[in-house]
């Protein structure tokens, strides 16, 4: 998503696999910063804005919608689709698309109420446990699923989900969870458990360990490490959640990053927090010059299940290039692709067969067995929720002296 | 009928009134408020006000960034002096007029690049896998992958990068506007190269040395963007600390406030830097006062 210019920049200071990786990320970053400052960054974060609609193209999804014309604002995370088919997307259908990027759903939510309807995308895409609090605040419009013919290709474990009854606000976009990844290198033992990863932090990887900057993500390293549910609002555990990240992990942290995966060959960490999908797109850009030097695991005795979801903003201009795009991105082989770039189960009937079938890499990061499931916890927005926060708030702060 | 004298600077105090005072104002003004529960929809509160806000920014976390602000700020400005002075110099006195335009073309280059891009080149070359960190492991000077990035250092080099510039420019207009006459004439008087450098150079380059110095403290205090591209979270500033406040904790109460002692740290430290330069500068005219006497009939 964050090709063309920034590539063009950055080839000429670093090799082209490295360029394209590190560029990447860091214009991740960047896109925080250029927000903020003037967009001064939009070009470089919009995906083929600058590819013509393909004039004329007959529409070849199977939608009845047809073409659709302008541009179509997201308002996503990093490196979550494919590039390729956002420009199937455009060729298609005739709208253009740009992205800009959060780090976390508080952040997408304080921006997006900040802005009070005018901050202009069409399409967002919240965790579940989020929907509520958007739907409250008047972000969100209410979906006519009629308009998403494909809506039918999702198992109907990740359709009606507590959070959004009957969809009337979402569409799953994919699931995932959390874990580490860690180099070899630097950690001599092995990491199966959230403590080890806090031992391991505070010993060998102290001064090289990221963590995701997201708050709640954050405090679940203390919370599942002690079998508490992550989703407490005893306020005693949320005091020794305190206690215990801000005075005594963030010492040890070198960065708050939500992508430390696709930073991986940059090897600026020896131990990070990592959501599935990203770990895996760094072990694929590692693969092959150093396939035996990071591991993966997942969270354990218990972690996180996350299911981020298609949204349409209430301020969408552009609503039927809104409805193309996720009726468009729900064919079975429009998923299964950008499964292949993101890494994460899109919860499409079929699609890890299809997968398997494919001989994809690393297929045990995206695809979970029963007895893993059964350690996911889904996370929640509750009156602990400003505490998490402020915890977070702390913890940066704090790992920065 | 002539239009009264003030006429020209109207558009100039329309646009600081509305855009500097006025929001600066409400900043002021929230820095007193407090955050709502953010499920009201409102990004802050102002129906009670205290000066709690101030409390928790210099509170003992967040009073460590800004010490390490105030030392990459004033350690940064005072590297640029002395990277910018010698450079400026050559270029006003050693250059030939020729090549001086082509040389002072190129300091002002980097500034036709985005600031955020200068800065990410940055990042590939010190990552641990990177080019220099290559370079330093073959030649045998380190044995280790490169430990800069996400660290003070890293920013501290960052924010010298950035802002040499504007250092530079200002120092190598005064140094230009030098009559080379009156070195010339300092020399015949008698004076040491050093000697003439400090007592005619220098103090006739002063206002380019205060305008560079307040050019690049001033903005280098409030920079977010090298902390946040190059900083991790070793190498926080203020400036980024209020941007997280207000785009990402939304506690915009509590970023006013921080943005409110920013100022108040920037403008006290140039207060402090103008006082002991006024009274250096008493000092050295007292102790060289030439006191002429009276030829003796």
């Amino acid at each position: 998503m964050t090709d063309r210019d920034d590539e063009n920049v950055t080839r000429i200071l670093a090799p082209q696999s490295t360029a394209q990786r590190v560029s990447r990320r860091l214009f991740i970053q960047g896109g925080a910063v250029a927000l903020f400052s003037g967009s001064v960054l939009l070009a470089a974060c919009s995906s083929d804005s600058d590819a013509n609609p393909s004039a004329g193209g007959a529409p070849t999804g199977s939608t009845g919608s047809g073409e659709v014309e302008g541009q179509l604002n997201f308002y996503h995370w990093a490196e979550y689709d494919d590039p390729k088919i956002f420009k199937q997307f455009t060729d298609e259908f005739g709208a253009t698309t740009k992205i800009d990027i959060y780090a976390s759903n508080e952040e997408m939510i304080a921006k997006l109420n900040a802005a009070q309807g005018t901050a202009g995308y069409d399409i967002v895409v919240p965790s579940g446990q989020y929907i509520p609090q958007m739907v409250q605040l008047g972000l969100l419009s209410e979906l006519d699923l009629a308009k998403i013919p494909n809506f039918k290709n999702l198992e109907t474990q990740y359709t009606n989900q507590p959070w959004d009854p009957n969809n009337l606000h979402s569409v799953c976009k994919d699931w995932g969870s959390t874990g580490w990844i860690y180099d070899t290198e630097a950690i001599d033992g092995e990491i199966n458990t959230w403590s080890d990863f806090i031992e391991a932090a505070k010993g060998p990887a102290s001064g090289s360990l990221s963590v995701l900057d997201a708050p709640a993500d954050l405090c679940g390293i203390y919370f599942w490490a002690n079998g508490i549910d992550w989703t407490t609002e005893d306020q005693a555990d949320l005091d020794a959640c305190q206690e215990f990240i801000v005075n005594e992990l963030a010492p040890h942290i070198k960065a708050f990053d939500s992508y430390p995966g696709i930073a991986l060959t940059q090897g600026n960490y020896a131990l990070s927090q990592v959501w599935n999908g990203d770990a895996r797109q760094g072990l694929i850009a590692v693969q092959d010059k150093d396939p035996e030097r990071y591991k993966w695991g997942l969270g354990a005795p218990k972690t996180e299940l996350w299911m981020d979801n298609w949204c349409i903003l209430a301020e969408a201009e552009n609503i039927n290039a809104a409805y193309a795009w996720i009726n468009f991105i729900l064919q079975p082989e429009v998923s299964l692709k950008d499964l292949e770039f993101h890494g994460y189960n899109t919860g499409i009937k079929g699609v890890q067969e299809q997968a398997e079938a494919a001989d994809l890499p690393y297929l045990d990061l995206i695809f979970f067995d029963e007895a893993q499931v059964a350690t996911f916890e889904p996370g929640a927005v509750n009156s602990a929720t400003e505490k998490l926060v402020s915890i977070w708030d702390q913890a940066k702060a704090e790992a920065g002296t | 009928m002539k239009a009264p004298r003030f006429t020209l600077a109207i558009p100039a105090w329309i646009l600081f009134t509305l855009f500097f005072l006025i929001p600066v104002g409400f900043i002021a003004f929230y820095s007193f408020g407090y955050k709502p529960f953010f499920l009201t929809g409102l990004t802050i509160a102002t129906d009670k006000l205290s000066f709690s806000n101030y409390g928790d920014a210099l509170s003992g976390t967040f009073l460590e960034t800004f010490k390490g602000t105030l030392q990459i700020s004033i350690l940064g400005t005072f590297i640029c002096l002395l990277i910018g002075f010698p450079f400026a110099y050559w270029l006003a006195v050693r250059v030939s007029p020729k090549w001086r335009g082509l040389l002072l073309g190129l300091v002002i280059v980097p500034f036709w690049t985005n600031f955020l891009v200068r800065t990410i080149g940055w990042r590939i070359l010190l990552a641990p896998e990177g080019p220099v960190s290559g370079i330093l492991r073959a030649i045998g000077i380190r044995d280790a992958p490169l430990a800069v990035l996400d660290t003070r250092f890293a920013v501290q080099l960052g924010v010298v990068y950035n802002y040499l510039p504007l250092m530079i420019l200002p120092l190598f207009v005064a140094l230009d506007r030098l009559e080379p006459a009156l070195r010339e004439a300092s020399k015949d008087l008698g004076a040491s190269r050093w000697k003439t450098m400090r007592q005619v150079t220098i103090p006739l380059a002063m206002p380019g040395i205060v305008a560079g110095t307040l050019l690049v403290f001033i903005p280098l205090s409030g920079d977010y963007i090298t902390a946040a591209v190059l900083g991790g979270a070793k190498g926080n500033m203020v400036g980024r600390m209020v941007a997280d406040q207000f785009l990402v904790a939304q506690n915009w109460a509590l970023g006013s406030a921080m943005a409110m002692v920013l100022i108040g740290m920037i403008l006290l430290t140039v207060g402090l830097f103008a006082l002991i330069g006024l009274a250096a500068r008493a000092v050295i005219q007292r102790n060289r006062r030439v006191t002429l006497q009276e030829v003796p009939a």
